[in-house]
């Protein structure tokens, strides 16, 4: 009879209406990640483009939030939040690295961009999202060399043909004072 | 007067060798004449190749900026043809290369090679007389390695049966953090309060579906339960990475992450069985105190199965 009152009383429901079972694909790609750093000089600002995808069979629309989480003395993003149609691979994402003048050679920093799709929060259930924490390296670097403007290149010094053309207008200069002088004995 | 003649002539004829023996001693002394007088060169190095036509093998180009310029992204559980165009030149004439033996591989260390078996094809109405235009495509997968590729191509020749082939061309591909969840929901069936050890009604299935290794590096940020103004505290709640070892798994913290140590995903080919994990949820205790109700994320917010 105790029993029986504790099981008519005491009855949770987690989730006793299941909703309609759906399946959550996401997925971040970028250029650059740890040990494959973004390479950048004092002074410099870049950005980096990763992108968000949402592939898969039965993928749905996704809406996600970004967040700088490591690095944002560094790094900043143009916007938050991204909508990232079923299908799509291409949902690109700026994050904006800039690094100060000041910043010494050598330095390095790891930005990390944390993304959360934002779910629902499932009436009836425990809802599952999706995050991802994508970490790349930023390596300072010194500025590159200004590359030289484009030299002629020099045409080979021929000792030889020098020699020979120098001796070809001593000949030639010999001859003409030769005539010269003959004409004037004349 | 005769002699005077004489003279003119041996004047001339001495100019007329000077300026000759210029020119035959160096094609270059102009410029240098010209270069020493004005500042101004007439001329530069150049690199000039003989051939000698008959016996020559074909040579290739692999054009990089046929690729995307940028790094090749891959595609979340799928595949990604990359394309990229290549000429083959035969100083002998275009008609000797042999338009079927044009192939190309993407190469990588530790890495399955990937080829298109059919080769390359020509693209008409590009001919030279001495080249030929193709466009290769090969295929590339989710679970392929991000980092720097390298492009082989060969192709050979019909006059003297030689093959040539390159391999210092590269391009890189993109690191892609991916997983797939199924079901994107968890539910337990009625349980009573002050049980202990109720399994949940589903389980979660995770795939990695990119080209990096999530092995160790899954967490679980969870919230507690609530059913207005009562919650269950998601302590009571248990992650494991079998049927029957859910409830002696990892225990969630409310509001932070926990890794769900075991998990191993590395990145691999689904199709193959690799790179899933199933895990499973217990309510390990139900405490007694707590009022009937439905107990959902609804007011706290989903739960988020976290790479990191």
């Amino acid at each position: 009879m105790k029993n029986k009152k504790i099981f008519s009383i005491g009855v949770i429901l987690v989730m006793a209406i299941l909703v309609t079972s759906t399946v959550l694909a996401f997925g971040v790609s970028s250029p650059y990640w740890v040990g494959n750093p973004v390479s950048i000089y004092p002074g410099e600002t870049k950005t980096v483009e990763l992108s968000y995808q949402n592939m898969g069979e039965d993928a749905e629309d996704l809406n996600v939030r970004a967040e700088i989480t490591k690095g944002n003395e560094i790094a900043s993003l143009s916007k938050q939040d991204y909508f990232v149609a079923a299908n799509t691979k291409d949902t690109e994402v700026d994050v904006i690295v800039s690094v100060p003048a000041s910043t010494g050679i050598g330095t390095t920093y790891k930005v990390t961009l944390t993304s959360r799709t934002v779910t629902p929060g499932t009436e009836g259930g425990v809802g599952l999202g999706v995050g991802m924490d994508t970490t790349f390296d930023v390596n300072v670097t010194s500025r590159p060399p200004v590359a030289p403007a484009e030299t002629l290149a020099e045409e080979p010094t021929n000792a030889l043909g020098i020699t020979l053309f120098v001796a070809l207008a001593i000949l030639i200069v010999a001859i003409i004072l030769l005539v010269l002088s003959r004409k004037k004995k004349k | 007067m005769k002699r005077e003649g004489k003279i003119k002539s041996l004047v001339l004829i001495s100019g007329l060798m000077g300026i000759l023996l210029l020119s035959l001693v160096s094609a270059g002394w102009f410029g240098w004449i010209k270069e020493t007088i004005t500042g101004k060169a007439t001329s530069r190095l150049t690199n000039v190749s003989v051939t000698v036509v008959g016996a020559d093998m074909v040579s290739i180009v692999v054009h990089n900026g046929t690729l995307t310029g940028d790094p090749v992204r891959p595609t979340e559980e799928g595949s990604l043809s990359v394309l990229f165009n290549v000429t083959v030149t035969d100083t002998n004439g275009a008609n000797d290369i042999n338009t079927s033996s044009v192939k190309a591989y993407f190469l990588k260390p530790n890495e399955a090679t990937r080829q298109n078996i059919t080769g390359c094809v020509e693209n008409s109405g590009q001919n030279t007389d001495t080249s030929r235009n193709f466009t290769c495509t090969i295929t590339l997968w989710y679970f392929d390695a991000p980092g720097g590729w390298t492009i082989n191509v060969s192709a050979s020749d019909l006059g003297n049966k030689s093959t040539n082939s390159t391999d210092y061309y590269n391009f890189s591909c993109e690191q892609l953090q991916a997983i797939k969840m199924d079901p994107s929901e968890v539910f337990w069936n009625s349980v009573v309060s002050g049980s202990t050890n109720q399994t949940a009604g589903n389980n979660t299935k995770i795939n990695n579906t990119g080209n990096y290794n999530i092995t160790g590096k899954i967490k679980v940020n969870a919230t507690n339960l609530y059913s207005g103004s009562n919650f269950l505290d998601v302590g009571n709640i248990s992650i494991g990475l079998y049927t029957g070892s859910e409830c002696n798994g990892t225990f969630m913290v409310a509001a932070e992450e926990t890794t769900i140590n075991g998990l191993v995903l590395e990145r691999g080919n689904l199709t193959q069985g690799v790179s899933n994990e199933t895990i499973y949820y217990c309510l390990a205790t139900v405490p007694a105190i707590l009022p009937s109700g439905t107990y959902d994320t609804n007011t706290t917010g989903s739960w988020t199965i976290k790479l990191v």
